[in-house]
């Protein structure tokens, strides 16, 4: 883009210049006598020169300028295209980027709402199937529990289909959860919390509050905190829930990864009251929190870990402490290659 | 006899379940949402909490944690449909004290609520320096923490509920993956192995983890 602005407008300058200057020249050959014609020459090539060079420094800067926007725009639809679905509300008032930018930001919001969508739907058949096959197992080895070896045998042959049944929901959960899972990568998380300090520094500053991020030495000794996720998801949701405690929150906020058997929880709790009671049940409710147009809110937040075979907690409610599980590399699992 | 209480929103899951226990003999208490389950389990006339997932007003987890927060000791059996390995550990970290998926065989249910009642009061487990927290799901050795793999806790404590006797690797490989097939794998040679480092136990002369060639493993009483 930017070299294709440069080598048109050098282009447009060099004919300009040309149309200039060859007339100049001829005139000069002709009407100009002895050494003053050398030096005429001379002088008019110079200008035409220095006409070029100048025209191709603003051409240069012209580029950088309209291209900046554009490279920005780039990195925001590869980000969204990595899974991180937090629009970003950027906007550069030229027209035509701005409706791009928009339809950016719209895109992900829809996409957010497609995977909450499709994280709920999965949930909640996955617990009605469940909870149904609970009642009719139940009451089947009721009747199981009967004397009459007849009714008896039927009523086992009747719990062996539930045990069939329950097999294969949990298969197609499971290979629902696999599809889903596709953009994970082996993800240093420490790594990934130490780069959040460049990205909120200022927002912190600003409201004159501490940003705190602890993860274990990294000696060796310490399982590693390599867990499978999509980098996008990640960033979002801790995104997410940093924001929340900003707003909502109150003195340090902590943000800290440890590893715990098999998972990776990242706990982000900061020093405020905390969550009221009532509104304990609703935090993860579509609407109740974030979601005013640079964030996802809690809700989305919680399916992209879903989405990642995590999970979202508030694990507690005074003061606000929110954890995230992720699948944890096991050390010997990174050891071998994967 | 003990009381059980049964907090579960769905008539058709509770009736039934209430009615298993009661043939158990348990005096059976149902509550169908979490703050009237919570008050309840807080009352003190409650010996352990069947505990449904997702109840209204204030979820499982939510009771947990209140019922912790609380103080309470109370044993907590989990009860939820949500059955990925990731909701075992949030629920235990909510204070639940074991989990079982749904559906479950009654006899099953029954069984853990039999093994809560009963490790109410014994709710450690010790031997040769080494100490499980059954209540917290945490391992010490020596008075160390050591942080330990939910296989690997399940593995130590099996040995540790076998003290001074052998294992058999047909029992751990049912108990732990609930697969005999992981008997002959290499994956359960590589769990002792983890422990033993973890617990500080030299591989070649084990003072702690001992293996009994042919048969399985046998972790020592020690003194």
């Amino acid at each position: 883009m930017r070299r294709r602005i440069l080598s048109s407008t050098l282009a447009v300058v060099l004919l300009a210049v040309g149309v200039v200057v060859v007339p100049l020249l001829v005139a000069a050959q002709r009407y100009v006598d002895g050494a003053d014609r050398a030096r005429a020459s001379v002088l008019v090539i110079g200008l035409g020169l220095l006409a070029v060079a100048g025209a191709a420094g603003v051409a240069a800067r012209r580029a950088r300028r309209i291209v900046a926007p554009l490279d920005q725009l780039a990195a925001d639809a590869a980000r969204l295209a990595g899974g991180d679905l937090g629009p970003t509300g950027r906007r550069y008032g030229a027209e035509e980027l701005d409706h791009v930018a928009q339809a950016l930001d719209s895109g992900a919001v829809r996409l957010g709402e497609l995977v909450r969508r499709e994280r709920q739907l999965a949930a909640d058949v996955s617990h009605q199937l469940r909870s149904r096959l609970t009642a009719l197992s139940m009451r089947l080895e009721e009747v199981a529990a009967v004397a009459d070896p007849a009714v008896r045998a039927e009523a086992e042959a009747a719990l062996d289909q539930v045990d069939r049944m329950v097999h294969i929901v949990d298969e197609l959960l499971d290979q629902a959860r696999t599809e889903r899972a596709q953009n994970a990568v082996a993800l240093d998380v420490a790594e990934h919390l130490s780069a959040l300090r460049t990205d909120w520094d200022d927002a912190f500053r600003v409201s004159g509050r501490a940003l705190r991020i602890h993860t274990p030495a990294a000696d060796g000794l310490e399982p590693s905190l390599r867990a499978r996720a999509t980098p996008g998801h990640v960033a979002q949701v801790l995104g997410v829930l940093i924001e929340n405690a900003l707003q909502h929150g109150a003195g340090t906020v902590t943000v800290a990864a440890r590893a715990h058997g098999e998972h990776v929880v990242v706990e982000v709790r900061d020093e405020g009251v905390g969550v009221p009671d009532p509104l304990v049940p609703l935090v993860f409710d579509r609407g109740v929190s974030g979601g005013d147009g640079t964030g996802i809110g809690l809700a989305v937040a919680r399916a992209l870990v879903e989405a990642d075979s995590g999970r979202l907690e508030l694990r507690s409610a005074r003061p606000a402490v929110f954890a995230v599980y992720l699948p944890r590399i096991s050390d010997a699992e990174a050891f071998n290659g994967e | 006899m003990a009381t059980v209480l049964l907090a579960e929103d769905d008539t058709a899951i509770a009736q039934p379940l209430a009615r298993a226990l009661e043939r158990e003999g348990y005096e059976v208490l149902v509550r169908a949402d979490g703050v009237s389950a919570l008050h309840a389990a807080l009352s003190g006339s409650v010996d352990l909490v069947v505990l449904d997932l997702g109840l209204p007003r204030a979820d499982g987890l939510e009771v947990a944690r209140r019922l912790r927060a609380a103080g309470s000791a109370l044993p907590v059996l989990m009860l939820t449909a949500r059955r990925d390995e990731v909701d075992f550990v949030v629920g235990l970290d909510a204070g639940a004290d074991d989990y079982v998926g749904k559906p479950f065989r009654l006899a099953e249910l029954l069984a853990r609520v039999r093994a809560l009642l009963r490790r109410r009061y014994t709710a450690d487990l010790a031997a040769s320096g080494v100490r499980l927290e059954l209540t917290s799901h945490r391992a010490f050795c020596d008075g160390a923490e050591v942080h330990l793999t939910n296989k690997e806790y399940a593995l130590l404590r099996l040995l540790l509920e076998h003290a001074g006797d052998v294992v058999t690797r047909q029992e751990a490989a049912e108990h732990v993956w609930g697969d005999p097939e992981m008997a002959g794998s290499k994956t359960l040679d590589m769990h002792i192995s983890w422990l033993r480092r973890k617990l500080g136990d030299p591989a070649q002369a084990p003072r702690r983890l001992v293996t009994v060639r042919g048969v399985g493993f046998r972790f020592e009483r020690g003194q």
